[in-house]
């Protein structure tokens, strides 16, 4: 059978999302006391280049305010947990720049009294995949 | 191209992959935004060969191409009143009639007192979901897209299940189990079945792309399962959505 070697489907429409680099960074919140409804914001910056690809986020955070602990998927933005169920809210977005995934780390002080928030660490772990555009 | 069912790609295998079924790209011209409304929303209807819901994920660059951003980044954040903190995102939704609609969100900037226009460029890929129906196959924009450099992600498990929000105030929970002893990386989108602000109805959207307040969605992960909640804020309505959730071998 004679084929075009540009023909081969390897190398075409059925391929996937290549995981081409991974990157983590350890943010840590320090321990502080909160007004009503104030709100925080930290950026943790995680060395890692966006150049025609897709990122995938999973942020573990630690902290000792219950129902807010674990391994979240960020990929954009996440909230854990909204809806004033816990004393604070936490949301993460994000976006690159220099060379950077940076992560928007908001806290809001939903307690509706003063505050005092424990530490909260947070571990990112971030990977790229590079797609046929 | 006659229509192909995706289960026959050369790729697939004992362990599938994720399987590319066109990609996409083009430019947005938004207007600066005024704050009202807000935000600004310009959108692109893409009339694809697919005459179904698919997966997808996007990027876009608001300078020229220099710095990509994921569709659903830069996404802007208020607290305390009007402060905004970042200003224009893109979102993106897989249509009942298989086309893909994009939209580019370019708030207004309260913190500065100004709004901005941009030229903004976007990058999509579509990739099945399960079930995916026979398609013809769309354009995918680079010759060689297999390079044995990259880490090719195994699917472990690629399921779905109906999750209902009862409201007001309470968060429901659908658990897939993986049970790989480790926390391994995922992907969820869903489908919900009545329409709320940012979500139609049957149309598929990617999990950060949540409705502004009625249902929010996130997702966690644990060495044995992986959590998508859905908290239904403030109305009486019970809202279902099908959840997929593709859970790959990798961590």
């Amino acid at each position: 059978m004679t084929v075009n070697i540009t023909d081969f489907r390897l190398n075409s429409d059925a391929s996937g999302l290549g995981s081409s680099g991974t990157s983590s960074t350890t943010f840590v919140v320090p321990a502080q006391s909160l007004s009503t409804y104030q709100y925080l914001i930290y950026t943790a910056s995680i060395p890692l280049d966006n150049e025609n690809s897709i990122t995938t986020l999973l942020a573990d955070i630690s902290t000792t305010i219950a129902g807010i602990s674990g391994t979240y998927l960020v990929d954009g933005y996440t909230a854990c947990p909204p809806g004033g169920t816990t004393p604070i809210m936490l949301s993460i977005s994000t976006y690159y720049a220099n060379g950077n995934l940076n992560a928007l780390i908001l806290i809001n002080n939903n307690s509706g009294a003063t505050y005092n928030m424990p530490a909260i660490t947070i571990d990112f772990n971030a990977s790229v995949f590079s797609a046929p555009f | 191209m006659d229509p192909i069912n995706v289960k026959d790609f050369l790729l697939e295998s004992d362990d599938p992959i994720d399987n590319i079924i066109g990609t996409y790209d083009g430019t947005f011209s938004v207007n600066a935004a005024t704050g009202s409304p807000n935000p600004d929303i310009t959108t692109v209807n893409i009339k694809t060969g697919i005459t179904s819901t698919c997966f997808f994920q996007g990027i876009f660059s608001i300078d020229g191409g220099n710095t990509w951003q994921d569709f659903n980044a830069n996404l802007s954040t208020t607290r305390g009143g009007n402060i905004v903190v970042q200003t224009v995102t893109v979102v993106g939704e897989s249509v009942a009639d298989g086309s893909i609609s994009i939209s580019c969100l370019n708030y207004y900037d309260y913190t500065n007192s100004v709004g901005t226009a941009y030229t903004v460029l976007w990058k999509l890929v579509l990739f099945a979901r399960p079930n995916q129906p026979a398609l013809d196959l769309q354009p995918v924009g680079a010759d060689l897209s297999f390079n044995t450099d990259l880490n090719y992600q195994k699917i472990a498990s690629d399921t779905y299940q109906t999750l209902s929000a009862p409201g007001p105030g309470i968060t429901s929970v659908a658990t897939f189990p993986h049970n790989l002893g480790y926390k391994p990386k995922f992907r969820i989108f869903l489908d919900q079945s009545t329409d709320t602000l940012n979500l139609n109805s049957n149309n598929l959207y990617d999990i950060q792309t949540m409705s502004a307040g009625v249902i929010m969605y996130y997702a966690k992960v644990d060495t044995e399962n992986v959590y998508v909640y859905a908290y239904n804020g403030y109305s009486p309505t019970t809202y279902t959505a099908r959840i997929y959730a593709r859970i790959y071998y990798d961590s």
